[in-house]
């Protein structure tokens, strides 16, 4: 069961938060990446951004996180650099909170297990074509 | 870098003027949000007597951070304009949850740091601290926001206990977010002035990253 308390949060258990789809809202990149001429580096070495993913039903579930890409030759690597902001509690099944540490765990080990580089990646060679490198 | 709060009347002659001076520098000609604007100032209709403005100033008396602190129990930016932020929750009306907006932390008399968008993280971080702290002062337990997405990770950076209150909106293209800021542990001192002016030094401590402008 998923609940949206008075506090803000929305509350599940993990089992039903891997159960529950999660769309792609909007990815973005750091300021100094976006504008080639004000770029630190020489090529694009290193690029840093953000994305948003919401799910699909309600309440709504919105997860974001902060990425890091690695470029080497021809291979890109998108990494999750922080634990993962967003408005859920995660419970056991007693319904009571594993707490706001243990749930940023709990949720960045489960974003590392999808594959949402590909969707952000697309998002922003879409949103930025002058700013990123095609691979 | 010195932080002042207070209400309109409680703050020196003259600072809330500068307030609005500094707003309209930075919200509207750095940042170019689309709001009413007298071509010199930035006030909206939130900008009432009783609303409490947290301000740092630098070395010099210019104006580096500012802030506004909102009660629930009147009108406020969230519950009347951006109520969708919310999931579907009602907009908070409680004496012991205040609005934090119109939040910058961004020094535009420096010449030496690139004005990265609406913060620099030191000040930002040193003026959350002031203004939770004046919104504890007035009673509040708790601090809703809306802010850019950039503004969640500084607090996370910065150690403050807070979450999202529901999923972004795309405001003239960038994500913007309504977030609960938690006031754990902070003393609710009694309002023995209202005028408080907090000196805060440079002090050797562990810096968060730079905070990165986020579109």
């Amino acid at each position: 069961m998923i609940k949206l308390s008075n506090d803000g949060y929305v509350r599940l258990t993990l089992a039903t938060l891997r159960n529950t789809s999660l769309t792609h809202f909007i990815s973005g990149l750091d300021e100094e990446y976006i504008d080639p001429k004000r770029r630190q580096h020489d090529g694009l070495g290193e690029i840093s951004g953000y994305t948003e993913w919401v799910s699909t039903a309600e309440p709504v579930i919105t997860i974001g996180w902060d990425w890091h890409l690695m470029v080497s030759g021809q291979k890109f690597q998108y990494d999750r650099v922080c634990p993962p902001r967003s408005n859920l509690m995660l419970v056991d099944r007693d319904n009571g909170d594993l707490g706001p540490a243990q749930t940023q765990m709990l949720l960045g080990d489960m974003l590392d297990t999808i594959d949402w580089q590909r969707e952000a990646f697309n998002a922003i060679s879409e949103r930025y074509p002058s700013a990123t490198c095609k691979g | 870098m010195v932080t002042v709060s207070g209400t309109q009347s409680e703050l020196p002659q003259g600072l809330y003027f500068e307030i609005a001076r500094y707003r309209h520098a930075v919200f509207i000609e750095q940042l170019e949000w689309q709001l009413k604007t007298d071509g010199l100032t930035e006030q909206d209709q939130f900008d009432r007597p009783d609303a409490v403005y947290v301000v740092a100033q630098d070395a010099v008396g210019y104006i580096s951070g500012c802030a506004r602190l909102l009660p629930t129990t009147r009108p406020y930016l969230l519950g009347e304009v951006f109520p969708q932020l919310l999931n579907g929750l009602h907009p908070p009306c409680s004496p012991s949850v205040w609005e934090l907006s119109r939040f910058s932390a961004m020094d535009i008399h420096s010449q030496s740091s690139s004005k990265s968008g609406q913060f620099s993280s030191k000040i930002a971080v040193e003026l959350l601290r002031a203004s939770i702290a004046s919104a504890a002062a007035h009673g509040a337990k708790r601090l809703i926001t809306v802010s850019p997405v950039g503004v969640e990770r500084l607090l996370r950076v910065a150690g403050f206990h807070s979450h999202r209150a529901g999923p972004p909106v795309i405001i003239d293209e960038h994500p913007i977010v309504a977030c609960w800021i938690e006031i754990d542990d902070v003393p609710h001192s009694r309002k023995a002035s209202n005028l408080s002016l907090t000196n805060l030094a440079d002090s050797p401590r562990s810096q968060p990253r730079p905070e990165r402008r986020r579109f």
